[in-house]
């Protein structure tokens, strides 16, 4: 038989749960992490370029032309990073020893690798000192792992390569 | 009473359930389909010596860059913007739909995706670029 005690600990119990699983909701949503504006495609806010352009061309103009494509090569940098397919690593992100298969694929089908730094997540195209050198030299084997990448940095139309000098394999240092 | 706290925790269950939230599911940049203008060029050159590298002098040295495995990509002056190419399938040479046209000036259809300030562009279609007429004859 259901006694009135009872009838009254099973809505009290109701209760708790219901409002414990609100508060954990809310909690929830506020540490939620937003992504970062760095990351956050923002061709949608892009300016549109004038009428002289056909409709379908969408490239985005800027309010005023940027300053003179002056290279701001930065000698030689050390940077800590993972060997990336850059190609695959825009479109959806991918990186890591899962997806090491697919960029020493594309790196062998002609897919220039590149390296995204830990600490900035920027992306340092490999660049060739040479015409006829292959980018990939010394890179693919790291495909997919931590590295430190000593090089040349040059930056020009929003992009940044390095001309490899040295790689070796990252370790990172022991926590005490 | 032993029923009674039973039922009322199946009661309750489903009220929880629904308090909590989905896991959130990675934002994925589906990027932009789009028509881009821009030149042919080969980007290691590019970024060492700029725009004066995409010249029919240095047309050979691009055409050797890009035999020996360096992606190509697409410049647009007026942007000031490198967008490389994103190969859609691995295995596939990037470089094959803009090979033959190296150092020209293209419209490049396709979809593009921007991430930490890098653009790239899955090619969908190239044509040469037709400059049109700045104003029509009177």
């Amino acid at each position: 038989m259901i006694t009135r005690k009872a009838i009254a600990a099973s809505t009290l119990v109701a209760l708790f749960a219901f409002a414990t699983g609100s508060a954990w909701a809310q909690g929830a949503a506020a540490t939620t992490p937003t992504t970062p504006a760095t990351t956050t495609p923002t061709m949608a806010v892009t300016p549109v370029k004038p009428a002289a352009r056909p409709a379908a061309t969408a490239a985005a103009k800027p309010a005023t032309k940027p300053a003179a494509t002056a290279a701001a090569a930065t000698g030689p940098r050390s940077i800590i990073g993972e060997i990336v397919d850059p190609a695959c690593w825009i479109v959806n992100g991918a990186k890591g020893d899962s997806h090491k298969e697919c960029a020493v694929a594309c790196a062998k089908s002609g897919q220039t690798l590149a390296i995204v730094d830990k600490k900035t997540g920027k992306l340092y195209y490999s660049l060739t000192d040479k015409p006829g050198e292959d980018p990939n030299k010394g890179l693919i084997e790291y495909a997919g792992q931590m590295v430190t990448v000593k090089g040349k940095v040059f930056t020009r139309g929003g992009a940044v390569g390095i001309k490899v000098t040295s790689i070796e394999p990252y370790t990172a240092p022991r926590e005490e | 009473m032993r029923f009674a706290i039973l039922a009322a925790l199946l009661m309750a269950a489903p009220a929880w359930a629904a308090q909590q939230p989905a896991p959130a599911a990675p934002k994925r940049d589906m990027g932009k389909f789009m028509t881009i203008v821009g030149e042919v060029m080969d980007p290691a050159c590019f970024l060492e010596a700029g725009a004066k590298s995409i010249d029919p002098k240095h047309y050979q040295c691009a055409l050797d860059c890009a035999k020996s495995g360096q992606t190509l990509a697409i410049y647009d002056r007026e942007l000031d913007r490198i967008y490389f190419i994103a190969g859609e399938l691995p295995g596939r040479n990037p470089n094959a739909p803009l090979l033959p046209y190296i150092h020209k000036k293209v419209d490049v259809s396709g979809t593009v995706f921007m991430k930490a300030g890098v653009y790239g562009i899955v090619i969908l279609k190239v044509l040469p670029h037709e400059e049109k007429a700045a104003s029509s004859a009177k």
